[in-house]
């Protein structure tokens, strides 16, 4: 009785530990930044963090980039996160609290997952498990895991799907137990967490997904069904799989399609076997020597210091093997798993290994593991801890209890040790590299604040160049403190309209644009300007933000033409037109009314070009010598100009529309959707989008009598102009061109380099004179099906919930 | 008298070596830190050849996994000495660093303990 009691109260006391742990994990980040602080930036940025309804209604919705010319890419993936995020945000009305909430949840649902799984996996060992050292090794396995480099390291700029570090442990214990025990409530767990944190479960970020989920699922089911001799609930697993697919289907099938459009970079690195070999292997043939075995063995943060204290995991583990008597064939099981993750995030093991690795990039897809020593750390940090906690598990059995406390004590306090840049937040506040001890915990400027809310309430569809400009398609917003957000653009992420922040959003042009700006051309890059359809100049004058503080990194193309920030302000200056905002050191002037150009423009001139001639191989600067005094040109690549007007037309300089030209006024419904008010047409046209082109962009004449629209902005002495903008995501309008015949995609070309353009004729308005223009990007339909797809089987999923709850399954 | 020494020694060792198999794994390490410190590129010609000088012993002397896991104990310990009085820099840039080469040596005796235990 007494024993039983003293059995009892000890586990309680474990489990009150346990609960305590969690607590303090929950509460730290809450001190890695102060209240105020923002921590967003990096490739894919966490602008959500600071607005997340923002972030919602421009980048999730639709299947249009929001930065530079709008390239086609499906990101719906990021919706339910994003509501999630949104109301936790409406709650707080904090970033930071938002941040912190996130990066608890990280911390305890990375210790709590890992401490379940281990200690559910030491029950294989032997029929009668020892409680204590089961206990201490899933906490000490837990804690390994939750503070290792593979968790902690990309905190800092962390990616869209960072929360994979405590997401990988959490659907693997659940897995586990339900291919254990065969209850569906573990199952249902799952599918709520995976539609939750969808952008971990997507198409679109495939390496963190395709490198764990298999490698973890072979391991559970050789673990149930070799090891443990269970049978495996295949129907159950089959119906979950149905339902996953039902409740994602909202954004895995906008990206099927879009991986089989030949025309995306999806179906290039998928199925093309030369960009295979390009984006594969040579990229790990060149970076195949920043893997090393060591780096896997011995996880330490880049603090050359202390890695001195990291030698536990590893000794334990080999003691562990020379301790274990007996074979334990889930301990083989686990460690070769752990050798097989250590082979593949390490790649340089012997020759014929290397040879090995090598023939594997020659699978479609794997291209995606190219970054091999990022893509597979965590799938290996997962293997290792698993194993951590086993070997300590034998080694703990084996040795007094007082030998166990000290080799227990030894561990916490040299993991604490080695990972204290991560336990005390100091990782985050790296210095940027290159910069005059800028970091990335930034204090929103309200000045900036201000200017964003004035960019994000003009009525017009301009778009917005911003200045500094990136080597990359960075924006460098820098805060109130030392501190500046260095990642994509909130011009045109939080605002909704378009930005060119730096080279790689003004493609083809980034060359000719920093040439020019050498030449000092002051007219051609206004002549640009019109063409990216920039309305807009934002200009951050901030010393922080440019060459005082940062002086190469993230400007060493820009500097080669601005070297300094007077260069910047007489550039600016020379291009600009009427200031139309002003706060602190944030301001936003107009281009220069002469060369601007509507986001929708009928063409005066066609200008044929020879492809041709200069860096980009493409004539990037075809634009630079027209002096046409209309700036409504299209530029036309001769080839292309053949395809859609007569050999004859091709071969003259210049194609003119003179005299008939129509009045256009247009509307923007939203950014996949525009209506076009076409009057007093006599004559064929050329109508220019100035989208990216994509064959996706589908023209339709409506039969419908033209609506009539109310004038905003007005251009060309009123030939162009521009009605009330709206953003409707869904109405009774949505589906309104599925019985309309596009214009035939022969009359559909490029132009400018980047646009689209189409020829239209009288015939393709049955004569009329005037009538109503759609113009729609024709992908989003998937993804409007697969919504409704997705809707349906969330809601077969919730009721299978509350059937669960209601047979008390649960 | 001093014939009766040497056989006497001679004798000894013999004892000492057959009651500690692991004695005979003696030049197998040898080789692979001559192999780690006397080359600087690494060969799958070396690595293997040690690697089915190694097998060869194990047969010969049966000796068991354990003695595999012994022996990655003792690489593993030199791996350590190595790790931590080598320049961190080494292990951010695609230079080999000696560290680097025990490390592999480590990793391929796991991997064939790993092996002998699921076939012991």
């Amino acid at each position: 009785m007494y024993s039983n009691n003293s059995y009892i109260q000890k586990e309680i006391m474990r489990k009150v530990i346990v609960v305590l742990v969690c607590a303090i994990l929950f509460i730290l980040p809450f001190f890695w930044l102060a209240p105020g602080e923002l921590e967003m930036g990096g490739d894919s940025n966490r602008l959500f963090l600071y607005d997340p309804g923002s972030y919602l209604n421009v980048n999730a919705l639709y299947s249009i980039d929001p930065d530079g010319v709008g390239k086609v890419r499906p990101d719906q993936f990021l919706l339910p996160f994003l509501f999630v995020l949104k109301f936790v945000h409406r709650v707080f009305q904090s970033g930071y609290i938002l941040t912190s909430l996130l990066n608890s949840l990280k911390l305890v649902g990375s210790f709590l997952s890992m401490y379940l799984f281990v200690r559910e996996i030491l029950k294989s060992y032997s029929q009668k498990i020892a409680p204590f050292p089961a206990y201490a090794a899933g906490m000490l396995a837990g804690f390994f895991y939750t503070f290792s480099p593979g968790v902690g390291g990309n905190i800092p700029s962390a990616l869209l799907t960072h929360n994979q570090v405590f997401l990988n442990p959490l659907v693997s214990y659940l897995l586990l137990r339900f291919l254990l025990s065969h209850q569906e409530k573990y199952l249902w767990v799952i599918l709520l967490v995976t539609f939750v944190f969808s952008p971990n479960f997507s198409l679109k970020a495939p390496p963190p997904l395709f490198a764990f989920y298999p490698l973890v699922f072979l391991f559970l089911l050789l673990y149930v069904s070799v090891i443990l001799r269970k049978s495996l609930p295949w129907k159950k697993l089959f119906v979950g799989l149905l339902l996953f697919i039902g409740i994602h289907a909202f954004h895995i099938f906008p990206v099927v399609s879009h991986i089989f459009d030949a025309t995306s970079q999806y179906y290039v690195r998928a199925f093309s076997t030369a960009a295979g070999k390009n984006v594969g292997l040579d990229y790990f043939n060149a970076a195949r020597g920043l893997g090393k075995v060591i780096n896997n063995i011995f996880l330490s943060y880049a603090q050359n210091h202390v890695r001195w204290a990291t030698f536990v995991p590893p000794l334990v583990i080999i003691i562990g093997f020379i301790l274990n008597k007996k074979k334990a064939r889930s301990l083989l099981l686990i460690v070769s798993f752990f050798l097989i993750t250590l082979f593949l995030s390490s790649a340089n093991i012997t020759d014929i290994g290397i040879e090995f690795y090598r023939m594997l990039f020659y699978i479609p897809g794997f291209s995606m593991f190219r970054v091999f020593y990022g893509q597979w750390q965590w799938v290996h940090t997962f293997f290792y801890a698993m194993l951590f906690g086993y070997s300590l598990y034998v080694v703990l059995i084996q040795i007094r209890r007082r030998y166990a406390y000290v080799l227990i004590m030894l561990f916490v306090v040299l993991h604490t040790i080695s990972s204290w840049t991560f336990v005390g937040g100091q990782i985050l506040r790296g210095v940027h590299p290159g910069s005059k001890n800028m970091t990335s915990i930034m204090r929103m400027n309200p000045d900036y604040e201000q200017a964003l809310a004035f960019i994000k309430t003009r009525p017009d569809d301009g778009n917005v160049f911003n200045f500094p400009f990136t080597d990359f398609f960075y924006q460098v917003v820098p805060g109130q403190n030392q501190a500046a957000y260095i990642g994509l653009s909130p011009t045109s992420y939080l605002t909704g309209k378009r930005a060119f922040s730096g080279y790689q959003t003004i493609y083809p042009f980034p060359e000719s644009f920093l040439k020019l700006i050498r030449e000092k051309n002051y007219v051609a890059i206004k002549r640009l300007f019109g063409l990216l359809n920039s309305k807009y100049i934002f200009y951050i004058k901030d010393p922080k933000a440019f060459t005082q503080y940062y002086p190469t990194w993230p400007y060493s193309l820009f500097l080669s033409s601005v070297p300094n920030s007077e260069a910047l302000s007489e550039l600016v200056d020379s291009i600009r037109g009427e200031k139309v905002f002003e706060k602190g050191d944030y301001l936003v002037y107009e281009t220069d009314k002469e060369y601007y150009l509507p986001h929708i423009y009928v063409a005066t001139n066609m200008l044929p070009y020879e492809p041709t001639g200069d860096w980009y191989g493409k004539n990037a600067s075809f634009f630079v010598e027209n002096n046409s005094p209309d700036p409504r040109v299209a530029y036309v690549e001769r080839d292309t100009c053949g395809k859609v007007f007569s050999e004859q037309e091709c071969l003259q300089n210049t194609i003119k529309y003179t005299g008939d030209l129509p009045v256009i006024t247009y509307k923007r419904v939203n950014p996949i959707k525009y209506k076009v008010e076409v009057s007093a047409v006599r004559s064929p046209f050329v109508l220019v989008f100035s989208d990216k082109f994509h064959s996706d962009w589908k023209l339709y004449v409506s039969k419908k009598e033209a609506e009539e629209l109310n004038v905003g902005e007005s251009y060309f002495n009123g030939s162009i102009r521009e009605s009330t903008h709206e953003d409707i995501f869904l109405n009774g309008q949505t589906f309104e061109t599925l019985d309309m015949q596009s214009i035939p995609e022969n009359q559909h070309f490029m132009v400018n380099g980047y646009a689209n353009a189409w020829y239209i004729t009288p015939t393709d308005s049955l004569g009329n004179q005037r009538y109503e223009i759609i113009i729609e990007m024709v992908q989003q339909r998937v993804f409007y099906y697969s919504l409704g797809i997705s809707i349906v089987s969330l809601c077969i999923f919730l009721l299978y919930g509350i059937k669960l709850i209601k047979n008390r399954t649960w | 008298m001093i014939k009766r020494a040497i056989v006497h020694r001679g004798s000894k060792g013999i004892v000492f070596a057959s009651k500690n198999r692991l004695f005979y794994l003696t030049p197998v390490l040898l080789l692979i830190l001559g192999d780690v410190f006397l080359f600087k590129v690494s060969s799958d010609v070396r690595i293997f050849g040690i690697l089915f000088f190694f097998f060869y012993l194990m047969k010969r002397f049966t000796l068991h996994s354990s003695a595999t896991f012994l022996f990655s104990l003792i690489l593993f310990i030199l791996t350590y000495i190595q790790y931590i009085f080598t320049d961190p820099g080494a292990f951010h840039v695609p230079l080999v660093p000696s560290v680097e080469r025990t490390a592999v040596w480590l990793y391929l005796f796991l991997v064939i303990g790993v092996i002998q235990k699921w076939r012991e």
